[in-house]
């Protein structure tokens, strides 16, 4: 047989001659250098021999392997390492399938050394640029088995961390290989990212970075930059999500949230495309959402809301477009945790007011723009979150959520910037939502949207200054800052009727409620005055001259039994002190005189000092204390006539704008005919509408002309006559609704029809020629007719 | 170098004559398995694997990181078999990495500790996760280990070969420490494995994912290759 093999010498094809030559008699001689020469000249001169050359080589890998001949390994990686280096990108495509079976048997080599060896050689074939596309790799057993070393349990720690190194940069290699061309594996599949990503992460939380972080070699360091690298590819939303998960489950498993949440999420959310960093928070919002981690402690949950505040502030730092879904989301998991049977209430407050914090942090961190954005969609939901009441308790809880959303704008706006223009700010639909909340039964969120008023409104820091109610005989000493150049729109603002009209009119009617606390009231004053001190121009000064008059004549007119004598006080002395200030703002010598006498004239009577503030704002009072009859002296009342003549000597002020009424759209006084909230409860607002756009029926009553009587009736009016005028409403509304067009007609006919219309008649019938009739008749026919016109071909397309 | 040749021309004979085994190792494999070791932290799965691979038995084995890989190579009914066993990690932090390793398992070796009943209770937990992550129709034994605890033994023999036979496993007592049925339980794993995939690479004609295991291109094209080109070169 010998002898046989040897006369087979001769016919042995060149290539393994020259692979065998490589390969030194005994181990100790090392490498051949010439012969290795030779080799990479061969297969440069004949590329095509390069396959064979790779199974050869293959085939005396697993004869050594056998063998456990590892020298003999060594010399058969370095022949490949040369190889590699030596081909072009266009040749490499001959012998890679080769080289990666060869690499898959070395790694399942139980000596180290080898196995690192062997990763070397994956990772420099990693770096190599392939031409020609592959579609018949698979790295399955790469990804496995680098994932394991990546949890290398050697007992020598220098050798453990070098197969750890190892492992992770093996990985970075199937990472680089794959990502770049979908034609081969996917490495976003849930298998491979499922030993990926808790393999990098291990190794990020085993070591903290020692030795300044410096050496190339830490586990750590290594993991964290492949994961920035792998974090960095991603390239659809679904991939992004391929590694979140993964990340998620490892940090739950390790129990990891609390040492390493907020640096792990925050790497992955600097190394993401900005476009996808949402999706991470997409993720994270869902598992804090997700059954097992709803249900679990508390403290977990807090670090994920952490977490989560952390990662929401970058999105909304980098002015995602995405936002807004964002704010959708956590707005509805706060809803979520908040209509769960609570277990620990305390507990369970502290972590919803973590969450309120949260969209307080990262609403405030987003670009002016997209504020108004947040701030409309949780006003939304605050909103339409109490259409739907069912039990008490539910109820409750809505309120208990609306007051939350409410605090985290409040959160939001107060660490905002200052707003620029108070219209840009005072959007339409953001004044729409306030006159619907400021309806709310609710006095801690009728308080809370004064506050938030306040903030938007304080552009020069004013609002630390107003904190109490006082009355101070000379505001200077307030240290009270108004704005040097006031601007234009600000004015117009506060003359629109959808804009600063309606705000006075919501803080006008918040002193009306009940249930008011002495804090409503303050409130009241503070956004009062701050808006004179924003748009210190004399329109505004009557403006609010008239909303204190008219709360004034309110207080006056309700006898006690409607309207507690606390309250009464309250108004009273509020507007006191508002006057008080106004005169000085305005710096009309003679009001400010006057006011004064006023002043003076309540503080020397034992009862006219509980109408100020010094009594009427003190929370030590008791009941007691409180003046028991509506006894109201005239010359402790602001007198309107007297008012209206002082401003008549001033010359910017146009005294007679003091008696016009408020004019604010019909959405303020009619309740709640908001578009955002439409549903079946709002009928009224849709019989109003429709009527008022129906030539025929009763127009909706004007508003034109609101008077204090008005309001009276309003207030005094009992709830049986509301309720009949309702359903005589809701009626007409059904008639028009149900009924059809000839019935309607008929009972049109009786109405006196106008001029307009009878006009209209008149041409219909000119252009028609037809023989008379009901005059709708004609206007059917005339509306089928219009269809059946022949236009001149010029305007047929 | 007359060595290399002589090895490279019984590599071709190996197809036609008997192949010696001794001589020639395990290269060529027909077949390659993944076996993944899963159950309780401490019930000996790390052992287990070293005395069948190594066959030693390390007093005082420090707990699994995440996973470990072993190669052991078996001739069954002249086949040469490879079987890749993945030893992982029984604390519940590894559960995520470890779950991963399961899905391209070809069997599963649930060990308990005999001696231990918190590990038998634990066993229904264990299976809703293979139930979960595994394929479907993964051959899976329940294995007792540590049976050499005699006197300290909690679950009795019946008991859990009840409770194997009521999940559809094959149950085996084993003890790493004094090599009892360690080497049947992997030879007979071995050997279902192949009779299995045997029986589908006649069924179909076609390579089953046995043969292929986690190789891009299975071993039997390779040897072909080898085969023809020696033919055109000799």
């Amino acid at each position: 047989m010998r002898d046989c093999c040897g006369c087979c010498q001769r016919v042995k094809p060149r290539y393994k001659r020259n692979v065998d030559a490589v390969y030194p008699a005994y181990p100790e001689l090392g490498i051949g250098k010439s012969s290795l020469d030779k080799l990479m000249h061969y297969a440069i001169q004949h590329p095509e021999k390069l396959d064979r050359i790779g199974e050869y080589i293959a085939l005396r890998v697993q004869r050594d392997l056998s063998r456990q001949r590892h020298e003999q390994l060594i010399v058969a990686l370095e022949i490949l390492n040369a190889l590699l280096d030596a081909c072009n990108s266009q040749c490499v495509n001959m012998f890679v399938s080769s080289l990666l079976r060869i690499l898959e048997d070395l790694l399942q080599c139980p000596n180290e050394e080898v196995m690192l060896r062997a990763t070397d050689l994956f990772i420099a074939f990693s770096r190599k640029e392939e031409e020609a596309p592959c579609y018949d790799r698979n790295y399955r057993f790469f990804v496995e088995k680098f994932s394991q070393m990546c949890h290398s349990n050697n007992n020598d720690q220098d050798k453990r961390n070098l197969i750890r190194v190892s492992g992770i940069r093996g990985l970075q290699g199937v990472v680089r290989k794959t990502v770049s061309d979908n034609l081969q594996m996917n490495i976003w599949d849930k298998e491979y990212m499922d030993k990926i990503i808790p393999s990098l992460l291990f190794n990020m939380q085993d070591e903290e970075p020692s030795e300044d972080g410096q050496e190339a070699g830490n586990a750590c360091i290594v993991a964290a930059d492949v994961l920035r690298e792998l974090v960095g590819h991603t390239e659809m939303e679904t991939w992004t999500r391929a590694f979140v998960r993964p990340t998620l489950m490892h940090i739950e498993k390790h129990k990891l949230w609390k040492d390493f949440g907020i640096t792990w999420f925050r790497i992955i959310m600097f190394s993401v495309q900005n476009q996808f960093s949402y999706i991470v928070v997409e993720e994270l919002v869902g598992y804090l959402t997700s059954d097992n981690v709803k249900n679990s402690d508390i403290q977990l949950r807090s670090y994920v809301v952490d977490v989560l505040t952390e990662t929401a502030t970058i999105v909304a730092k980098n002015a995602s477009p995405h936002i807004n879904t964002i704010t959708k989301k956590i707005v509805n998991c706060l809803k979520e945790f908040m209509f769960m049977p609570v277990k620990h209430d305390v507990d369970e407050k502290r972590f919803h007011e973590s969450i309120v914090k949260m969209i307080g942090e990262f609403a405030s961190c987003a670009p002016d723009y997209q504020k108004s954005d947040i701030l409309n969609i949780i006003m939304e939901h605050v909103c339409s979150a109490g259409r739907v009441e069912r039990t008490e308790i539910e109820k409750t809880k809505i309120v208990q959520f609306q007051s939350m959303l409410l605090k985290s704008i409040l959160r939001m706006t107060s660490n905002t910037s200052k707003t620029t223009h108070i219209e840009t700010t005072f959007t339409k639909t953001f004044c729409s939502f306030a006159v619907k909340l400021s309806k709310s039964g609710d006095a801690d969120i009728r308080q809370t949207i004064q506050e938030i008023f306040q903030c938007l409104l304080d552009r020069h820091k004013n609002l630390k200054k107003i904190k109490q109610i006082k009355i101070a005989l000379d505001v200077s000493s307030l240290d009270l800052v108004t704005p040097h150049h006031i601007m234009k729109e600000d004015t117009y603002f506060m003359k629109r009727a959808d804009g600063g009209q309606m705000l006075l009119q919501i803080i006008k009617d918040g002193s009306l409620p009940a249930n008011n606390t002495v804090d409503n009231f303050v409130a009241i004053y503070r956004t009062l005055v701050l808006i004179c001190l924003e748009v210190p121009v004399a329109d505004v000064f009557i403006d609010v001259f008239k909303v204190g008059l008219e709360m004034q004549d309110v207080a006056l007119s309700t006898p006690s039994a409607t309207m507690f004598m606390t309250h009464k006080c309250a108004i009273h002395a509020l507007i006191a002190a508002l006057f008080n200030i106004l005169a000085q703002i305005a710096d009309i010598e003679e009001l400010v005189q006057y006011v004064h006498g006023v002043i003076k004239e309540r503080e020397n009577s034992l009862i006219g000092q509980c109408y100020l503030p010094d009594f009427a704002f003190n929370r030590l009072n008791k009941a007691k204390d409180y003046p028991t009859s509506d006894t109201f002296n005239e010359e402790w009342k602001f007198n309107k006539g007297r008012i209206s003549e002082i401003l008549k000597d001033c010359d910017q002020y146009d005294e007679s704008l003091l008696f016009k009424p408020i004019e604010v759209p019909d959405s303020v006084t009619m309740n709640d005919s908001i578009d955002m909230c439409r549903s079946l409860s709002d009928i009224r607002s849709l019989s109003t509408l429709s009527i008022a756009s129906t030539p025929f029926g009763s127009r909706a009553p004007s508003l034109d002309s609101i008077t204090v009587d008005q309001l009276k009736k309003v207030l005094v009016t009992t709830d049986k006559e509301r309720e009949i005028k309702e359903k005589e409403q809701r009626k007409i509304f059904e008639s028009f609704k149900n009924d059809d067009f000839e019935s309607i007609m008929m009972r049109s006919k009786n109405v006196e029809t106008d001029d307009a219309h009878k006009k209209l008649l008149d041409i219909l019938e000119i252009i028609d020629n037809a023989p008379n009739g009901s005059a709708c008749r004609k206007m059917e026919v005339d509306r089928t007719r219009v269809n059946e016109i022949e236009y001149p071909e010029l305007f047929l397309y | 170098m007359s060595e290399t040749i002589v090895y490279t021309h019984r590599k071709v004979d190996k197809h036609v004559a008997v192949v010696d085994m001794a001589d020639w190792g395990m290269e060529d494999y027909k077949f390659l398995f993944k076996v993944v070791l899963i159950g309780n932290a401490g019930v000996g799965k790390t052992s287990l694997v070293k005395r069948f691979t190594q066959n030693i038995f390390p007093m005082g084995q420090q707990s699994t990181i995440g996973v470990d890989f072993m190669i052991k190579n078996l001739i069954i009914d002249g086949e040469k078999v490879k079987l890749q066993i993945w030893d992982t990690a029984g604390q519940e932090r590894f559960r995520s990495i470890t779950q991963s390793y399961y899905r391209s398992a070809n069997a599963l070796i649930l060990v308990y500790d005999i001696s231990s009943q918190a590990t038998f209770d634990c066993l229904p937990q264990w299976l809703s996760e293979i139930e979960t992550y595994a394929g479907n129709n993964v051959l899976t034994y329940l294995v007792g280990n540590k049976c050499d605890k005699v006197t300290r033994r909690e679950i009795p023999r019946e008991k859990a070969d009840d409770f194997a036979n009521r999940h559809d496993m094959v149950f085996i007592e084993t003890s790493a420490k004094e090599c009892d049925n360690v080497d049947q339980l992997f030879s007979q794993i071995a050997q279902k494995l192949t009779k299995d995939a045997n029986r589908s690479m006649f069924a179909t004609e076609l390579p089953s994912i046995f043969s292929s295991g986690s190789r891009p291109i299975s071993a039997q094209p390779l040897i072909d290759s080898v085969k023809s080109r020696c033919c055109k070169t000799s």
